[in-house]
This record gives structure tokens, C-alpha cells and sequence, in this order.
């Protein structure tokens, strides 16, 4: 097991274990590492769904907690061992399962913490076991998986496993399939898994609310026939829209349309980890999206084909070359790519004001206003002040740090590349195609552009 | 013998009566009463001017004092000096002082001569002659005498009084013109905040990005920035001829100017407990008034009497007959109290007295209202004062610096972080306004004190 499974275990145990378990953790075992979770080998090998003792004492550890921002992305050694492919939620992990007379339980525990989605940056959501997005549930078509969801919101929720074949009474539609889960309740979903794909999780009670302040994950089911669709790389990735006013840390959930926060996984850029791909592998995007907005995910450097939705695998005829993909509301894309083009190259929502940080829509519009003169007289009324935008924006990112901003509020655009600030901000992150990479895909650096392949000044 | 005797009566009335009436009529008297009743420098400098050596020195004070920068006290000391409406109530004690030798003495005696011709034969005239003396004055002078000396007291107090109340006004209108200076000052602040606005707001115009609309709505803040200057500038002025006025400058004085800035408020409250005292036992015009009833009790024993016998008199009358033979004898005349006992002129004196005395305790209930009211816009003048001082404007600029941090981010616009710095200058008017008012109210219960500070709590602010 690699430095980085532990971490990821350690983290795990931290959210949701006591001492105990997370020294158990340190064995070099997946198997092992499973049965760690929560102490529920204490309960009563039933069938039926185990009630787990009261959390609140695991809770206490796991409110405030933010999880550690993993250093870099290494395929998922923290998936079950059944599952062989590499694959990795960007910023996150794979929810830890314990097998109970051949079901794989999992546990998902629903409250409030905070996040940072950038250092500095420090936002009050909801998500499950201290994340939002919250650990991507990983299993394998034909599994019986049992979720085990605790309650520590203010208010009721539910869990609807969305694009998940199941049961009527498993979908999680609070009064329609099943009554809510009211705070302090721990209540079980459990269902046959009958497909493979990318699917997700979110909320289906006050789910404007809930999805607002980050209730959501990702579902990926692995075809139980291994040679189904195999790939080198698998990433997994869930796009989301927040509204941050400047100088607050609680999304509004209020607001509808005017967002101004957009993350990878609860980051923004250049928060959001890079994804570290060998020259020739094959990789693969799974993508969600559960935020008000349409987000066109666009890639450089490559061709990207459509390879599945959230309804299941696109035949191979009917698949379509994109070098944007459109990620509808309520909806996961599955796309995949043959990296070929060695490099640092953008993937980034295509919405220009996507790809930047928070940005004012009262002010006025500076574009070519001289006012160098008028700059001394209102410098004299307001300390410190200096046109903006005069020229553009671009000079935003160059400034980030420069000049105070409000509290708990990234610049506009921030980040800075091999030849400069980078412009950008939000929905964001680069894709490293590198000819040789670590063992543990660490980050290989900036890309060096070999001689006469890089633009050059000419006047 | 009789007429000896009179004669003698006469002159000793005469002499007893202190002819002669002294120059200073009262004034070391005067400057005695207010000497602790104004700020230390100040208790030397109150002079009258009666042409002498002394009113070259005045003079002199007073240049001095307007070739600087007038501090508060030296604005009072030059009207002090200068203001000839003092001069004038001076001149009060004059004639007080006057009454009270007058009410020393003695009526003059009067002479009658008359002379009758015979109408037959050319016999030599008849002549009636007499010289009487109202005698009885001789026993009203030292009642009179009583009276005039509380009249005279009176009028000294009441001397007193103006000067304090010359003092008070003129502070107050120091104050008033220091913070019309410092509003203006502010105000033109206001103005190039503005300006500096419209201006961008203009370069936004020029470049196509903004709306003829937005520019003119910024134009016409701009222009209410003007006014409220241009009034500003006119309280300065308005002020200044106040304060002008109470120094009795005729304006070829017109280069003065005052110092500093309004000065910070004291660390402590006059104790509240205090002032009402302070007021009833300081106030100098409710002193005049006690005088005032005091004079009027004493003529209560005199009136009636004084009504009736006044037309008493006594002296030697006499005939030369046309026969040349002489007759002299005394004559005497009384009046008869048939229909007027006096009794109209005691009640009279009476009901005067009564109203003297109701007089006083009216003033001294309104002078308690006044001081328990001034104390109470001492107190919320100190109150806001601070609340600007130590909150408002720290908040307000705090709004400009989380202005700026977001205008720096590009989430807000220039113009609102403006707005919040017209908000602090607006605070900063208001804070000078209140510090206005509270020296005011302080000047207001020094003036109600008769001048005297009034003792200070060791609390700032006072009980509450």
C-alpha cells in the first residue's frame, strides 16, 4: 500500500473512526481497511440492515474537520480490491465499504463543516463524511450494497440514488418512496446493483437547499466483466455552482441563477488537483453535474468521444468526437481520450465567468476609461485607490495579492503558470501529459515546451 | 430760636447727606463680584471707560489681543473691553449711585413771599412771607437712604450680570463660528469627493460606457455638494459678524482671525447633583432680584406714612402789615386725613412687594428648569459626541477600507465605496455639530451659574 492509501485511510479514520481503528488502519491490507470502518464489526452479523451505535461521538470528531487536501492524484489503491482499474475523485475518495453476509455496507453521514475550496477560503456546507462533493460510492454491477445513512443535518434528508435502477422504495424521494430521514436517524438504503456506469447521489428532500450548500456524490458501478470498456486512467469529477457573496462563507441558497463560485470536486483553480496522465494511456472522465447550470467542459491539446451518460454506455457507433462536452443539469458525461500530446493542457468549463472566481455584476464598466487624473483626486478621497479594467481584466490575476480583498474571498483570477498568472479562477484544472511519470503519478512539475514548439515574439 | 433750631436741622441734613457723588459709582464692586465669576486671566480685565489714562491701556489690550489668532477667551476678553453696550449698562451705576445721595438728602426748603397792595390810599404793600421744611423727611432719610442702597446694590449685580452674560454670549458665538469654520472645511471635502466622482463618472461617459442619465444624476449630486458648501461658507460669515458684533468691532478691525479647532471635550461632566445648587446661589440676576425684594421691604414701612406726611412741613411764616409792624410766627402745615389715611399707598407697596417676591421664585424655577435642561443637552451632546467619535466614524471608515477591498477584487463599484466616504464626512459634520453643542450647554450652565464652573463628577460623563 502507497504513503498516499494511508493517507487516505488516516483521513478516513479521522472523519469517521475512533484511535482504535485508525491504528487497526495502518495494516497494509484493502480487506483490512474495510472492516475499519466505524467499529461496526460489534454489531450482529444480520442480513438486516445493522443499526450502528449512536455517532454522535464520532461526529464530534468529524464536523469541524476539513479534509486534507491530498498532495497530488494517485489511482485509487483506496478502492475495494475487487476493483482493479485506476481510478481517483479528484480532491477526494472512495467511500470505505465492510462486507456483511455478502453485502457491501456503506456509510454515509450527513452534516455540516467546513471547507476550504481554495486556501484562505473557507466555506460552512453540508455534504457527507466531510466532504462535499461527499466519497464517491465505487461497486461493481451485481453487488447488493446496503447504504447506511446518518442524519446530522438541522433538518430532514434523503438520499436518491440518481440513474440507479433500484426499488421504489429505495429511491430516496422523501414522501414519495419512503418518509425523510429526520436529524439524529440513522436509516438504511439497500439494492441490487443491475447495471455499470456513472451515476450519482444527492438529496430528494428541500433539495434546492441541500444541493445549494454541496449535498451530492458520485456513483460509479464497474462492470462486472473487467474487459467491459478498460482504461488507464479514471477520473471522476462533479462540477458545482455556489452563490459566496464576497466576504461571506455560507452559500445562499437563495439564489438561482447568479452564482458566482463554480468548483471541480468543492475546489476552485488553482486548487483543483491536476490530473497526471502518461503519453498513451487511455483515459477516462466521469463528469456530474447537479448545479443550476450547463457547464461545457472543454479540453485542449486532445479529441475526447462520448462514451456514456448517466442512462449507461453509448454503443461504440454511436459515440461522437467533442473537444467540448456539455454537461446538462442533473446529468453525468462520461467521455474518454487517448493521451497523446505530451503537455500541460487546460480543462476548463468553456462559460467564460465559469472559469473565474467571484467578480461584481454592479460595477461599472472601465474598459477604455483613461482616467489618470481623475485616479490622484479619488486616491485622495479613498486611500489606496487605482483604476481597474481599463485595459481588460487581465491584469486581475497579475494584482491578486497585491491588493486587500474582502475576507474569505479569492480573487477573480489567480494562479500562476511557468510564464505567468494564469487568468483564471473556478472551474479549472490542467491535464499533465507527460512520457514518463512517477510510480505514484506524483506532479510532475510545468511542462517544458522542447525547442521550436512554443510561441516566440516576433515584433 | 425756631428758626435756628431749623436752621441747624438744615445744614446737619446737608452735610449728613454726602452732597458729592463719588466717581467709581460702585465699579471696584463690580469687578470684585465677577473677578472669580470669569477664567483667571480674564477677572483683571473688566474696565470702564471714562476717558482717563486707563482707556488708552484697554485699547491697547485689545489690539494686542486681535494682531493673533483669538482663542475663546481672548474673543471674550476684547468684548469685554471693547463692547460699548456694557459701557452703556455701566452708566447704570452712575445714576443708581446718584439716586442714593439723592435719597440722603433733605428736601430744600421752600420760600413763599406774597405781597398785597392796597387797593385805597397809597399805604405801603402788605408782604406775606414763609419758609417751610418738610420735616419729617429728616426721619425718612435713613429708610430712603436703606431703600436706594438696595437699589444701588441691586443695580450693581444687575452690572454684574451683563458682564457675565456678555461673556457667555460672546463664548457661545465663538463656538459657534469655530464650528462653522470646521463644517465648511468638511464641507469642501464633501464637494471634492464629489467632484472627483463626477469626473470619472465623466471619463465613463467619454468612453461610451455609461449613460447621459448617470452622468447628469452624479452632475446633480455634484451641484447639491455646491450648495451645501456655498451655505456653509455663508454660516462662517454669518458667525464671524456675530462674534464681531459682541467684541464691538466697527470693522476696520477686519483682519482677526480665530485659533485652532473646536476643542475636545472635557474628561468630565459638571456633577449633576451640583448644578441647581450652583445655579440658585451663582446666578447674579436672581441675586439683583432678591435685592430687588429687599428694597421693596424696606420701602413697605415707609409708603403709607410717606403718603401721608409728605406734604407735612414746618417753618417760621410772617407779615410785614402795612402799618410796617412786623409779625412772625411758625408755620405749619399737615395734611388732614380725611379721605386718603394712606392706606391706598401701603397696599400699594404691599402688592408690590408681593409681586417682587412671586418674581423671584418664578425666576428661580425657571433658572432650575434652564439648568436641568441645559444639563441634559450637556449630556446627549457628550453622548453623541462620542458615539460619532468612538463609533460612527471609525465604522464609517472602516466601510471605506471593506469598500476599497472589495472595489480591489472588482465586486464592487468605485462610486458606493465614495458613497461611504461622503457618509464619514457627514458623521464627522454631525460630530463637530454635537461638540458645538455641548460647549454651548457648558457655556449656557456657566452663564446660569452667574459664571462660576460648576464642580465636576470624577466620572466622565456623569451619572447617568
Amino acid at each position: 500500500m502507497s504513503i498516499w492509501a494511508r493517507r487516505q485511510i488516516l483521513k478516513s479514520a479521522a472523519l469517521l473512526g475512533g484511535a482504535g481503528a485508525l491504528l487497526r488502519g495502518t495494516k497494509a491490507s484493502a480487506q483490512d481497511h474495510s472492516h475499519m470502518d466505524m467499529g461496526s464489526m460489534t454489531m450482529a452479523p444480520k442480513p438486516a440492515p445493522a443499526k450502528p451505535a449512536p455517532m454522535a461521538t464520532r461526529m464530534k470528531a468529524a464536523a469541524p474537520v476539513t479534509p486534507p487536501r491530498p498532495p497530488r492524484l494517485v489511482p485509487g489503491t483506496d478502492r475495494p480490491a475487487t476493483i482493479t482499474l485506476n481510478s481517483g475523485t479528484l480532491n477526494g475518495g472512495t467511500l470505505p465499504f465492510v462486507m456483511k453476509d455478502g453485502v457491501k455496507e456503506f456509510h454515509l453521514t450527513a452534516h455540516e463543516f467546513e471547507q476550504e475550496f481554495a486556501p484562505g477560503f473557507k466555506v460552512k456546507v453540508w455534504g457527507y463524511n466531510g466532504s462535499t462533493p461527499g466519497p464517491t460510492i465505487e461497486a461493481v454491477e451485481g453487488d447488493r450494497v446496503r447504504i447506511l445513512v446518518t442524519n446530522r443535518l438541522p433538518e430532514a434528508t434523503s438520499i436518491h440514488w440518481h440513474g440507479i435502477l433500484l426499488p421504489s422504495g429505495m429511491d430516496g424521494v422523501a414522501g414519495l418512496s419512503a418518509p425523510p430521514i429526520p436529524p439524529g436517524e440513522t436509516w438504511a438504503y439497500e439494492f441490487t446493483l443491475r447495471q455499470h456506469g456513472t451515476q450519482m447521489y444527492h438529496p430528494h428532500y428541500d433539495e434546492m437547499v441541500q444541493m445549494a450548500v454541496g449535498m451530492m456524490g458520485m456513483f460509479v458501478i464497474h462492470p462486472k466483466d473487467a474487459a467491459i470498456g478498460p482504461v488507464d486512467r479514471d477520473y471522476t469529477m462533479m462540477l458545482h455552482a455556489w452563490a459566496i457573496h464576497p466576504g461571506t462563507s455560507r452559500p445562499d441558497p437563495a439564489v438561482m441563477l447568479e452564482h458566482d463560485t463554480w468548483t471541480i470536486n468543492g475546489r476552485v483553480f488553482p486548487a483543483v488537483e491536476h490530473l497526471v496522465v502518461k503519453t498513451g494511456e487511455r483515459v477516462r472522465l466521469r463528469i456530474g453535474n447537479v448545479s443550476m447550470h450547463e457547464h461545457p467542459m472543454h479540453i485542449h491539446g486532445h479529441h475526447m468521444w462520448v462514451t456514456g451518460t448517466d442512462g449507461g454506455m453509448i454503443p461504440e457507433g454511436a459515440r461522437w468526437p467533442e473537444t467540448t462536452i456539455q454537461v446538462p443539469v442533473g446529468t453525468t458525461r462520461t467521455v474518454e481520450f487517448v493521451a497523446d500530446n505530451p503537455g500541460d493542457w487546460a480543462f476548463h468549463c468553456h462559460k467564460g465567468h465559469h472559469a473565474m472566481n467571484t467578480m461584481g455584476h454592479d460595477i461599472p464598466n472601465f474598459l477604455g476609461v483613461d482616467q489618470r487624473d481623475v485616479a490622484r483626486d479619488m486616491a485622495k478621497q479613498l486611500p489606496g485607490y487605482m483604476p481597474m479594467g481599463e485595459g481588460g481584466m487581465g491584469d486581475m490575476g497579475a494584482m491578486a495579492g497585491m491588493m486587500p480583498g474582502p475576507a474569505n474571498t479569492p480573487p477573480m483570477m489567480t494562479g500562476t503558470g511557468p510564464y505567468g498568472a494564469l487568468d483564471m479562477g473556478g472551474m479549472v484544472t490542467v491535464i499533465k501529459v507527460r512520457d514518463e511519470v512517477a510510480a505514484d503519478y506524483r506532479d510532475p512539475g510545468w511542462y517544458k515546451a522542447p525547442k521550436g514548439t512554443m510561441a516566440w515574439k516576433v515584433g | 430760636m425756631l428758626v435756628r433750631t431749623l436752621a441747624r436741622v438744615a445744614l446737619l441734613a446737608a452735610v449728613a447727606g454726602c452732597a458729592s457723588v463719588p466717581p467709581e459709582a460702585g465699579f471696584p464692586d463690580v469687578q470684585r463680584q465677577v473677578a472669580d465669576r470669569l477664567p483667571p486671566p480674564l477677572a483683571q480685565r473688566v474696565a470702564w471707560k471714562r476717558g482717563d489714562a486707563d482707556d488708552q491701556a484697554a485699547a491697547q489690550a485689545v489690539k494686542d489681543l486681535l494682531s493673533h489668532p483669538l482663542t475663546a477667551d481672548g474673543a471674550v476678553q476684547v468684548a469685554l473691553l471693547n463692547n460699548s453696550g456694557l459701557q452703556a449698562t455701566y452708566e447704570d451705576l452712575g445714576v443708581a449711585q446718584a439716586d442714593l445721595v439723592q435719597a440722603g438728602l433733605l428736601r430744600n426748603p421752600l420760600l413763599s413771599l406774597a405781597t398785597e397792595f392796597p387797593t385805597r390810599g397809597d399805604g405801603p404793600p402788605k408782604l406775606e412771607f414763609s419758609v417751610v421744611a418738610n420735616f419729617l423727611d429728616l426721619l425718612w432719610i435713613p429708610a430712603r437712604r436703606r431703600v436706594a442702597a438696595e437699589r444701588f446694590e441691586q443695580v450693581k449685580l444687575a452690572t454684574s450680570a451683563q458682564i457675565i452674560d456678555l461673556a457667555a454670549d460672546t463664548r457661545a458665538a465663538y463656538i459657534r463660528h469655530r464650528a462653522a469654520l470646521e463644517n465648511a472645511r468638511a464641507q469642501a471635502q464633501a464637494t471634492m469627493a464629489e467632484q472627483a466622482a463626477y469626473d470619472l463618472m465623466g471619463r465613463l461617459a467619454q468612453a461610451g460606457n455609461v449613460s447621459e442619465r448617470r452622468l447628469a444624476t452624479e452632475q446633480a449630486a455634484l451641484e447639491e455638494a455646491r450648495v451645501d458648501q456655498a451655505e456653509a461658507e455663508g454660516e462662517t460669515v454669518a458667525t464671524r459678524e456675530t462674534l464681531a458684533r459682541l467684541m464691538g468691532l466697527s470693522g476696520d478691525e477686519g483682519a482677526w482671525s480665530v485659533d485652532g479647532t473646536l476643542p475636545d471635550l472635557p474628561p468630565h461632566e459638571p456633577d449633576r447633583a451640583m448644578v441647581e445648587t450652583a445655579v440658585v446661589t451663582g446666578n447674579l440676576s436672581l441675586a439683583a432680584s432678591r435685592r430687588a425684594v429687599a428694597a421693596k421691604a424696606e420701602s413697605l414701612g415707609l409708603a403709607g406714612a410717606d403718603s401721608l406726611w409728605s406734604e407735612s412741613a414746618l417753618g417760621v411764616g410772617g407779615e410785614r402789615e402795612t402799618d410796617r409792624s412786623l409779625v412772625l410766627g411758625p408755620a405749619f402745615q399737615l395734611p388732614l386725613p380725611l379721605f386718603d389715611q394712606g392706606q391706598p399707598a401701603a397696599a400699594k407697596a404691599v402688592a408690590e412687594y408681593r409681586q417682587e417676591a412671586r418674581r423671584v421664585m418664578q425666576t428661580a424655577v425657571d433658572l432650575r428648569s434652564q439648568a436641568r435642561e441645559a444639563y441634559d443637552r450637556l449630556a446627549r451632546a457628550r453622548d453623541l459626541a462620542t458615539r460619532y467619535h468612538d463609533t460612527v466614524i471609525p465604522l464609517q471608515e472602516r466601510l471605506v477600507r471593506l469598500g476599497m477591498a472589495e472595489y480591489n477584487f472588482m465586486l464592487t463599484s468605485p462610486f458606493e465605496v465614495m458613497a461611504a466616504r461622503q457618509a464619514r464626512i457627514t458623521a464627522y459634520r454631525r460630530y463637530i455639530a454635537a461638540v458645538r453643542d455641548y460647549w454651548l450647554a457648558d457655556g449656557d450652565l456657566i452663564r446660569l451659574a452667574g459664571g462660576r464652573q460648576i464642580p465636576t463628577t470624577t466620572q466622565p460623563g456623569g451619572p447617568s
